[in-house]
């Protein structure tokens, strides 16, 4: 009994030591990123758009947008890539082989005719079925091919874009209409050092309707879990991602919105259809060769929302898409594992990856070994109720404190979302330790489980049910 | 285990600091959301006419002048610098970015310590400052505004496409200053200065200052040279376009290719056919959009490279061909796709 007591003891220690160091580095990240999001703040603050979109020296953007069974979103999905304000870009819509009626939607709701263009077929892709263009629309493309996945149906519509720069976005994906002209500005700031930019996608059971008069993303679901997964991608983007930025270690360009030079597409030799999922995979390498041959290069992310993507907004289909996020991010982090502290990798290798493999590849174990400590310990009286109690108070606050600094450093720049919906995420903060940590928890644990025995299916989450779209 | 004496003030500690950060977004936000009510309230006002603009304290005009509204701002700009121009100038000349919305009202009253104070921010070396000098600077409509951005330009301490962005509309009266600084030592300067003189096009002075470009040991500066001739550039010039066509960096290729599709210099349609099997795909782009941009006889010269043994050049050409048949509803054949169908 002595001994089972003094290894309930130990796991706490150990669980305890883990908290210190994985909230110290999440505090540590916050500092960065509110560096980073006062300097973006600052140097735009008089910056004037209407030149920038006029200019010649804008650089034209292909959008490539792969979709698969989005019959309910697709149209109002293309209609927001082709209503983005900036001088020259091109829609790149590649229909993964959907099995339901996308295609035919967006025949009908663009007049699409076939359309028979000569390309090379630089990265490898699924056969195609079909090329189409818009009577209406004369920069829409739409390319039909046989399912392969999400990699494979980017690198398809990569065959056919034009332009020097590549914005993939996901089929669910509303953006906004200056997500563009935000994205790019970054870009051509120095256009031979940034090599990739990503931005903020906002969380919606119905993206199309998350947007005010302006265009600009300003509505929350009103369901709770949406509302938990809009507040997990703040804390993301804001307190990680825009320090990730300043340390020049961005470990994820997200698939919803991310821009990269097609010249580094070219060397990357495009989207991998070897990993579970694109985006992080793509990012790692960049990282990867541009550090191994010592170039200089930025991947960068925006501190504004750029659009909003679908949420599932239902326990299953949540645990569905987190349990793949975690495979992926094992995938990857496991094959690029020589990058962990090698001193060439730099900040990315003592940094970036470390943060990762705390927060993200380590914290399962963790979770598991913390709940089995507080349920042996309390049974063993090893554990007192109080402190457990006051633990999990300490806990829940420190994520109320997270989540209130994300939504203050979102809102310092947009100033976009209604107060009752900040005061709504801010009081939602203390409670995702119970509400919806759990749900994370058991995904991760699922995704580890899977990873370890090799499981490389997408999973996709089934399609939020909502209103057929209007003819 | 911990005590739990210990807990409680951690607990107590950190609920402390949570309520202080949401009263300091809350805050935040009203405050942001009375001041624009507020700004929005005086500038109807203003603009109205029913209330004049000195009857409004300093702090009202201070709202309205560090805005964007227009003509109200400048109004209001203009008054702030009549009261108090001394005060304005100290704020101006503090250290960090404090002083950009005394700047920025400096520049809008149309001060004629404006540019003195703007100058000595630049000096402050701070990258958010020196943004907020560009775009102040490019709001005001006058020489010396053109100087000190050209200024800027040349020193590259804001990034240069967005100085040179600024710069755009004022081209064609600043031809003399760029002409000099396609001489510049830097030749991230050069190309700009040859960048910029494409929108002051035409003038033969630019084509000449093109074609001594064109043999810059700088490719980034025969890239420009190429672009320049593409605007100002005539048949006179078409030796210089063919030797940067074989040029031996490829984006000086693919500015060349673009520059004679641009100027229609149909004699060098087959120069540029043949970069459509060029080892960087910018400039193989870049010679397909020249080639249909020649018309007849860029086809023509897309259609004899079809059988070229290079696939990258045949699936080039069939993909210009194709855009040349190209016409709205039909379905086209591929007449080029000869043994490398997209491939």
């Amino acid at each position: 009994m002595t001994v089972l007591r003094d290894g309930v003891e130990w796991a706490v220690y150990i669980c305890l030591g883990y908290l210190l160091a994985v909230y110290g580095a999440f505090f540590a990240m916050i500092v960065f990123s509110a560096v980073e999001e006062r300097l973006r703040r600052r140097r735009r603050r008089l910056e004037s758009f209407t030149r920038v979109r006029h200019s010649e020296l804008t650089i034209p953007v292909s959008i490539v947008a792969p979709v698969y069974n989005e019959a309910p979103v697709v149209a109002a999905a293309t209609r927001s890539f082709l209503a983005v304000d900036y001088p020259e870009f091109e829609v790149v819509v590649v229909n993964d082989g959907s099995t339901d009626s996308t295609l035919t939607i967006l025949q009908r709701e663009f007049e699409l005719e076939p359309l028979t263009r000569f390309f090379r077929k630089q990265y490898e892709s699924a056969p195609l079925r079909g090329l189409y263009r818009s009577r209406t629309w004369p920069n829409l493309i739409v390319v039909d091919k046989q399912n392969g996945g999400k990699a494979d149906a980017l690198n398809a519509g990569l065959n056919l874009a034009r332009y020097r720069y590549v914005c993939g976005v996901d089929g669910d994906t509303m953006l906004a209409p200056r997500s563009l002209l935000k994205g790019m500005r970054l870009a051509l700031a120095d256009p031979q050092r940034v090599i990739g930019v990503t931005g903020h996608v906002a969380i919606n059971g119905e993206p199309e309707d998350a947007f005010d008069a302006s265009g600009e993303p300003s509505r929350l679901d009103p369901r709770a879990l949406l509302a938990f997964q809009h507040l997990d991608y703040l804390r993301s983007f804001f307190n990680n991602r825009l320090g990730w930025t300043r340390l020049n270690t961005m470990l994820c360009a997200v698939g919803a919105f991310q821009i990269w030079r097609r010249d580094v597409l070219e060397e990357l030799g495009g989207f991998s259809t070897e990993f579970s999922c694109e985006d992080i995979e793509l990012t790692f390498r960049a990282h990867e060769r541009f550090r191994r041959e010592r170039r200089a290069y930025q991947i960068v992310s925006l501190p504004d929302t750029v659009g909003v993507t679908e949420g599932p907004d239902s326990v299953h289909k949540l645990i569905a898409q987190r349990e793949r996020w975690q495979r992926v991010i094992l995938e990857t982090v496991f094959h690029y594992r020589r990058m962990l502290f090698h001193p060439r990798y730099g900040t990315v290798g003592f940094v970036g990856i470390p943060f990762f493999v705390l927060s993200e590849i380590l914290a399962p174990v963790f979770e598991v070994l913390a709940l089995a400590a507080i349920v042996a310990g309390l049974a063993l009286q090893a554990v007192s109720f109080e402190p457990t109690v006051l633990m999990l108070a300490a806990l829940a606050l420190l994520n109320g404190i997270l989540t209130s600094a994300a939504v203050l450093l979102e809102d310092r720049t947009s100033r976009a979302y209604p107060l009752r919906d900040l005061v709504r995420l801010i009081a939602l903060g203390p409670l995702d330790l119970f509400c919806y940590r759990p749900l994370i928890f058991w995904a991760r644990a699922k995704g580890t489980w899977r990873f370890l025995r090799g499981d490389k299916g997408w999973h996709k989450f089934e399609r939020n049910v909502r209103a057929a779209p209007q003819s | 285990m911990l005590p739990t004496n210990s807990l409680v003030a951690a607990v107590a500690a950190l609920g402390a600091a949570w309520l202080c950060l949401t009263a300091w977004v809350i805050g935040g936000r009203l405050l942001t959301e009375r001041n624009r009510r507020r700004c929005e309230a005086d500038a109807g006002v203003l603009a109205s006419g029913r209330a004049s603009v000195r009857s409004f304290r300093s702090r009202r005009l201070w709202r309205l002048a560090d805005g964007d509204l227009g003509a109200v701002s400048a109004r209001a700009a203009s008054e702030l610098v009549r009261r108090d121009s001394p005060a304005l100038l100290r704020k101006a000349r503090r250290r960090g970015f404090g002083r950009v919305g005394a700047l920025r009202v400096l520049a809008r009253g149309r001060s004629h310590a404006a540019f003195a104070a703007l100058r000595e921010a630049r000096a402050d070396a701070r990258p958010e400052v020196t943004a907020a000098v560009v775009a102040i600077t490019a709001e005001i409509d006058t020489p010396s505004a053109d100087r000190l951005l050209l200024e800027l330009l040349v020193a590259g301490d804001h990034p240069r496409s967005r100085t040179a962005t600024e710069l755009v509309p004022r081209a064609p009266r600043l031809v003399d200053q760029l002409l000099a600084l396609v001489a510049h030592a830097d030749p991230a300067v050069r190309y700009w200065a040859l960048m910029l003189l494409r929108h002051a096009a035409p003038d033969p002075r630019i084509a000449r200052a093109a074609v001594l470009s064109s043999t810059d040991p700088e490719p980034l500066a025969r890239g420009a040279a190429a672009r320049a001739l593409g605007a100002a550039g005539s048949a006179e010039q078409l030796h210089v376009l063919r030797a940067l066509l074989a040029d031996e960096v490829f984006f000086v290729r693919a500015h060349a290719a673009r520059a004679v599709g641009e100027i229609g210099a149909y004699i060098l349609a087959a120069e540029v056919a043949a970069l459509l099997g060029d080892e960087s795909w910018w400039t193989r782009a870049a010679a397909k959009e020249s080639l249909l941009a020649l018309g007849p006889a860029g086809l023509e010269a897309a259609e004899a490279m079809a059988s070229d043994l290079d696939r990258f050049a045949r699936d080039g050409a069939a993909e210009v061909v194709n855009g040349f048949a190209h016409a709205p509803g039909e379905r086209l054949p591929l007449r080029l796709a000869g043994g490398g169908a997209a491939r």
